[in-house]
């Protein structure tokens, strides 16, 4: 038994009190939910032999929520959709999927496709033959299935790849007992907190949640987990850009964005949810207990490396190796700083392929340039009556051109009547 | 600024030495390795700073040189210190550490206050930073070295080259141009151009997004293909797996029908064993048997089908009743009819025709009596009358008379018939006399009634005939009459009365009836009537005598069927009689035969119709027996009972090994259909083989295509890739141009205002520094190549002048740039390291007289080991502003 994610809980264990008395399963149920694992997704910001590592880690992710349902001796296995990308899956994934599934055997799994893998003509879910304890929600509209006696889950899924109507829309149980939701949507009031750039695809309101007559809601799209009274977002289990790390390692530097001003991260995540598989277990008491267990091993981190003062590329180099020492996974290495105008020096290059040493355990790096500045001294440069001087004040002047790009500008001027022939400035 | 004093604490060689330089001019004459050397550089390294961090020339080697050679030669220490003047009358000490231990102390010399913050560049103080320089540009700027004055000797250009680095920028590395040029030649290798047939980074940069672009489309083209390839094998593996389920259900139900139809036949076996131990049934005389039945259905049936005798009490075996009076009768009244007339049975169409014609155009004949014509016409009437009314009747009764025939007529004897028909005949023809005679209802009466009797009596098909015959002879009896009549009723008549047209009338009808033979009369017309009564007349006749002629024939006829009927209806009777006596035992004897009656016949009938039973019975048991045992030999045509049982066994077992892999609900749909036929079976079974068949080819191209797949995700991080690199590519590209554009118009613009500024600048002292030769100068603010022109206009360019002219001019251009580029507010010093020793006395002598006037509003600092230069300061340096240091003296002086 991998001892990774045995010993790994989180002390997030929500005890959530179902708001209706109507309650009449008469076994405890436990259940193993995730969502957009995203198998076989592009990794645009990898070199190609890191995004086929990483899809490989996708992979072994699945696979060990499978093992991790075996030993959870979890009764149900809920999947919110995207579990694969159609667009890019290939035969031999499709192939995999199937013989994790049918390992779970006889435990019901099922599947509420989502935008990315959703349940069209070319669909690769028609294609696959799953055991029979696998059950795909194929309709576009919620239809239930009986779990336990008294306990009914309503799933549906995505038709298309583009927009969809709310599933939660007119929509009430038909039927007494408890009633649990799995389906992939956009809760409305998530959407400024999460990942920029998602589809706002079948929305819903976290209220229409009960207004339905649904004890609890498994959703999947977003990414960033979130544990609602009324629903739970699993997040994605296994990292797929450099937001969606597990905890932060710094906590001086905590996940974010650059503020291009100040150099300094600004935190847009309001909690440190942790991502994984969700094992939500209905118990003999009638509550709902809510925890996370961690099924990826793989960190993902954005470094701000200052390296101002640097002289020489290699001064640069030391210090990207001494941060990644000890880190563990995919790094973002974000280069900031003043750099003195006589160092030579590509962080796009020079820094591609650093002898991490023997105590880095990091799976890959990438080096990004951001509040880089080379040290002109502009203002007095800008007094010279020289070309030189002109030159800077006109740039400087110029409106219309962003900051960044007249700091380009000028350096590469410079450096040329400095006699340099490399002139190109990050 | 001006420098007060260098004071060399531990600098080279030097040690707490220190020199004072004047405000004016000051020259610093010493011999080689006196130390001149080591005084500019300390000047350098006190007021601008540490050479390492300073990076001369921008290269690690040029500092460790700087090292090299000044760091004192002995201990550790390395300082210096200079005391500077500014413009606004600050003194300032700036005591200088050059190994960096310490920090750099500029203090106010009256205040006593650190103001090293007002010129702390990058770490370090810089004093250059006051006259608005930074180390490198007050190095090109305030600097001018022995090597420069060479190279304008050397090289007239280099001083045009040294204005545009100089205007560049103060440190005077590379022109504004040749940056330019750089920018672009860095461009076109970095990029390239779009649209060149060689490989530039931007075209392969652009064809690299193209190709990834058409690899991604590929690779999704191929997964598509893959994706539709796959549907249709998995399409046609649920159509198999439907055709197999229903070919191994047809099957199933197939095997359970045999089995059934196994059990049924095994049961139908055993009851037919049982019946039939001992073999096949026992063979009776099927022969005699049957033909003994059919004898007896034969008989049966002739009898039945033989006529009814008309009284059923007796049966008159005799033959048939003698018709030969009726015959003898007919054949007597047609031979006793005369012939027929020769002549026209119709009148002729031409006669007809002319004897309208004629009356039409005849003159109205005298008429005869009223009275006589009314009593004719009457009687034609009444002829007409007649005729229609016989007609009438005979037509109503004929029906009904057809129907009574048989029931009535059929029934008597044929010769008492034939006398009632003769009797009713004349009575008939009797009746119709008396009609034409006049007795009109008398005839009438006799008419009718003998006339249904006669129909009753005479078969069918002469009724109608035979009463037409007579109906036609009362005719011709009348029209004789009327003949008559219209003879007597048409006299009068002659031709004087006739006109043309009626001569032409009675012409056309004369000839007409002298054709047919007719001799005219007085009365034409007459005579054409009588023609036309006649050919009724003889028309009628010849229908009577045909019709007589046929009644005989009819007769004949009737009288031969009947003989026959008679024959067969006794023929049926003999047979029966025959067969019954043959097969029962109570038959009748022969003498039966003659006096048997119909009731009898009836009685042998149905005894013999009950025998007819029993024996068909019987025969039918015997053809079941038959049928049964061969039944029996079929069913066990492959063995006994037991191997029909076992195979019966062995059917069960597989049917039941089939129904029990069969969905019960498949099951159950197709009990509702018949049970499949082989052929059925047969055709789902070739049906499951052609799937199977496409299954295994659809999965091949699956597995082809599925080799041939490419990996979308890939193509596409690929295609990510290489726009990234060509966005790359070209935000370098727009920095470039940008760069290039900005750098031309600042070159642009300050060459413009730079080279009249240099212009006025060296003509202010042109005309001083030549004598007077040259007035004019001209400086081009692109390239900065100057000229120079005399009083009468001519212009030269430096090449043209002597070497000793282009050296001022280069100490000129010096000064105007040190001008130009420093802050207006602070004088720069120049500082001169041995520039005349390539000079000969008369340059020499140019160069410092110039330097000397120059002093007054810059101070400048000469080092040189140049005797000249020496006697030069000696006798010219007599001024408070001025001063000379004698570097063996000072030297000596330590």
């Amino acid at each position: 038994m991998n001892s990774f994610y045995l010993l790994i809980f989180v002390a997030f264990c929500n005890i959530i009190l179902f708001h209706s008395n109507n309650l009449e399963y008469n076994i405890p149920v436990k259940f193993a939910f995730f969502s957009d694992l995203h198998l076989d997704t592009v990794f645009t910001w990898a070199a190609p032999e890191q995004a086929s590592q990483r899809r490989q880690g996708l992979r072994n992710t699945l696979k060990r929520i499978v093992e991790m349902v075996r030993q959870e001796h979890v009764d149900v296995l809920l999947c919110g959709g995207d579990l694969f990308d159609h667009d890019y899956i290939t035969p031999d994934t499709s192939r995999f999927i199937q013989s994790c599934f049918e390992e779970l055997n006889p435990i019901p799994i099922y599947i509420s496709p989502g935008n990315k893998d959703c349940y069209n003509r070319y669909s690769t879910y028609q294609r696959m033959k799953f055991t029979s304890n696998v059950h795909i929600f194929t309709q576009n509209t919620l239809e239930p299935m009986t779990i336990a006696e008294g306990l009914t889950i309503w799933g549906a899924g995505h038709q298309t790849s583009t927009k969809q109507d709310g599933f939660l829309d007119n929509f009430k149980v038909n039927r007494g007992g408890t009633h649990l939701a799995l389906f992939h949507g956009s809760e409305q009031g998530q959407m400024s907190i999460q990942d920029k750039g998602k589809s706002f695809c079948a929305p819903f309101r976290e209220e229409q949640v009960h207004q339905a007559g649904i004890h609890h809601a498994f959703v999947g799209h977003f990414h960033i987990p979130k544990d609602a009274d009324w629903y739970t977002y699993a997040g994605n289990p296994e990292p797929l850009n450099f937001n969606e790390s597990i905890f932060s390692e710094d906590a001086s530097r905590p996940m974010g964005e650059i503020d291009g001003n100040s150099n300094k991260p600004t935190q847009i995540n309001d909690t440190q949810t942790v991502r994984g598989v969700v094992i939500a277990e209905l118990t003999d008491t009638k509550q709902l207990q809510r925890w996370r267990i961690p099924v990826s091993p793989v960190k993902v981190y954005d470094i701000m490396i200052d390296i101002t003062g640097c002289t020489t590329k290699n001064e640069a180099g030391t210090r990207v190796i001494e941060a990644l020492r000890n880190l563990t996974g995919i790094v973002r290495v974000i280069l900031y700083g003043v750099v003195p105008p006589t160092i030579e020096f590509n962080p796009r290059t020079d820094l591609e392929n650093l002898s991490l040493g023997i105590t880095s355990n990091v799976e890959a790096y990438i080096v990004q340039v951001g509040n880089l500045k080379i040290g002109y001294d502009i203002a007095l440069i800008s007094t010279e009556p020289t070309v030189r001087g002109e030159f800077v004040r006109d740039v400087t002047a110029k409106s219309g051109i962003s900051e960044s790009e007249k700091h380009r500008i000028i350096s590469t001027a410079l450096r040329a009547l400095e006699n340099r022939i490399d002139l190109e400035v990050y | 600024m001006q420098i007060d004093e260098i004071t060399a604490v531990s600098f080279g060689h030097l040690k707490n030495q220190t020199l004072t330089f004047a405000p004016g001019m000051t020259v610093i004459f010493g011999p080689n390795e006196a130390g001149k050397s080591t005084w500019h550089s300390a000047i350098y390294a006190a007021l601008c700073g540490n050479i390492n961090s300073l990076g001369i020339n921008g290269s690690e080697n040029a500092s460790e040189q700087f090292i090299d050679l000044y760091h004192p030669w002995d201990g550790n220490e390395w300082v210096v210190q200079a005391v500077i003047t500014l413009n606004d009358k600050r003194r300032v000490v700036i005591w200088r550490d050059l190994t960096g231990k310490t920090t750099p102390l500029i203090e106010d010399t009256k205040l006593n206050n650190d103001i090293s913050t007002e010129i702390t560049s990058k770490g370090t103080a810089d004093a250059s930073l006051w006259l608005g320089l930074d180390r490198q540009s007050f190095l090109a700027t305030a600097f001018v070295r022995q090597a420069d004055i060479f190279s304008i000797c050397e090289r007239p250009e280099s001083l045009a080259e040294y204005i545009r680095c100089a205007a560049a920028s103060a440190s005077a590395d590379i022109s504004a141009t040749e940056a330019i040029a750089r920018i672009t030649e860095y461009k076109k290798v970095k990029i390239g151009k779009e649209d060149t047939t060689a490989a530039s980074p931007l075209s392969v940069a652009i064809d690299n997004v193209k190709q990834a672009a058409l690899n991604l489309e590929d690779a999704k083209d191929r997964q598509l293909t893959y994706i539709k390839l796959d549907i249709e094998a998995r399409r046609l593996s649920q159509a198999l797996e439907l055709a197999n389920k229903n070919l191994k259900t047809a099957e199933a139900l197939a095997a359970k029908d045999e089995a059934d139809h196994l059990l049924e036949q095994l049961n139908e076996a055993r009851e037919l064993h049982a019946k039939y131990p001992d073999g096949p049934p026992g063979i009776i005389n099927i022969y005699d048997n049957s033909n003994s039945l059919n004898q007896v259905r034969y008989a049966i049936a002739s009898w039945e089908k033989s006529s009814v005798p008309a009284s059923p009490s007796a049966y008159n075996t005799t033959s048939a009743p003698s018709a030969a009076s009726k015959i003898t009768e007919l054949q007597t009244r047609l031979d006793s009819l005369p012939p027929v007339a020769q002549g026209d049975t119709e009148p002729s169409r031409t006669v007809v025709d002319a004897l309208d014609t004629y009356k039409k155009n005849k003159p109205e004949p005298e008429a005869a009596t009223e009275a006589s014509v009314v009593e004719n016409r009457a009687k034609i009437e009444v002829e007409a009358t007649i005729s229609a009314s016989i007609a009438t009747i005979i037509s109503i009764t004929t029906a009904g008379i057809k129907r009574q025939y048989k029931r009535i007529v059929g029934k008597l004897p044929q010769q008492l018939r034939s006398t009632l028909i003769g009797i009713t005949g004349t009575v008939t023809v009797a009746g119709l006399v008396l009609t034409g005679m006049g007795n009109l209802m008398v005839g009438l009466i006799i008419v009718g009634i003998a006339g249904i009797i006669t129909v009753l009596l005479i078969p069918d098909s002469i009724n109608s005939e035979t009463i037409q015959t007579q109906s036609n002879a009362v005719d011709t009896n009348v029209n004789i009459q009327n003949t008559t009549t219209n003879t007597a009723s048409t006299t009068g008549s002659s031709r004087e009365n006739y006109n043309d047209a009626e001569n032409t009338a009675y012409k056309d009808l004369h000839d007409a009836l002298l054709s047919r033979g007719i001799m005219v009369g007085e009365d034409i017309e007459v005579s054409a009537e009588t023609y036309i009564e006649q050919c009724q007349i003889r028309k009628q006749w010849a229908t009577l005598t045909r019709e007589l002629a046929f009644q005989l024939a009819t007769q004949r006829q009737l009288e031969e069927t009947a003989l026959s009927e008679n024959k067969k209806r006794t023929e049926a009777v003999q047979l029966l009689f025959k067969v019954a006596r043959e097969i029962l035992p109570n038959s009748f004897g022969d003498d039966m035969l003659k006096s048997i009656t119909y009731e009898q016949q009836k009685q042998l009938v149905d005894q013999l119709r009950n025998w007819q039973k029993q024996q068909e019975a019987l025969l039918k048991e015997y053809e079941k027996a038959v049928h049964e045992y061969t039944r029996l030999t079929q069913l066990l045509e492959h063995g006994d009972i037991g191997d029909l049982e076992n195979r019966y066994s062995a059917a069960r077992q597989l049917a039941d090994i089939l129904i029990q892999k069969i969905d019960p609900i498949e099951l159950a749909k197709f009990k509702t259909k018949n049970v499949p036929t082989r052929a059925e079976i047969d055709t789902l079974k070739r049906k499951a083989a052609d799937l199977e068949l496409n299954v295994t080819k659809q999965k091949m191209e699956v597995q082809t295509q599925v080799t041939n797949l490419l990996n979308v995700a890939e193509a596409e991080e690929r295609l990510e890739g290489a726009k990234k690199s060509l966005e790359h590519l070209r935000n370098l590209e727009h920095t470039l141009n940008l760069t290039i554009k900005f750098l031309e118009a600042a070159r642009d613009k300050v060459h413009n205002s730079l080279a009249p500024l240099l212009s006025a600048h060296i003509e202010q002292w042109i005309t001083d520094i030549t004598g007077g030769r040259w007035i004019k100068v001209k400086v081009d603010p692109l390239a900065f190549d100057m000229e120079i022109s005399n009083q009468q206009g001519n212009w030269r360019n430096l090449a043209q002048l002597s070497q000793g002219t282009r050296e001022q001019i280069y100490l000129l251009l010096r000064t105007a740039l040190v001008e130009q580029l420093t802050k207006a507010e602070e004088q720069c010093p120049l500082l001169l390291d041995d520039i005349t020793a390539q000079c000969d006395a008369v340059r020499t002598q140019a160069i410092l007289d110039l330097l000397h006037k120059l002093s007054k509003n810059h101070q400048i600092i000469l080092f040189s080991q140049d005797h000249i230069v020496s006697a030069w300061a000696e006798s010219r340096l007599k001024g408070s502003r001025d001063i000379i240091i004698n570097l063996d003296t000072t030297l000596a002086s330590v």
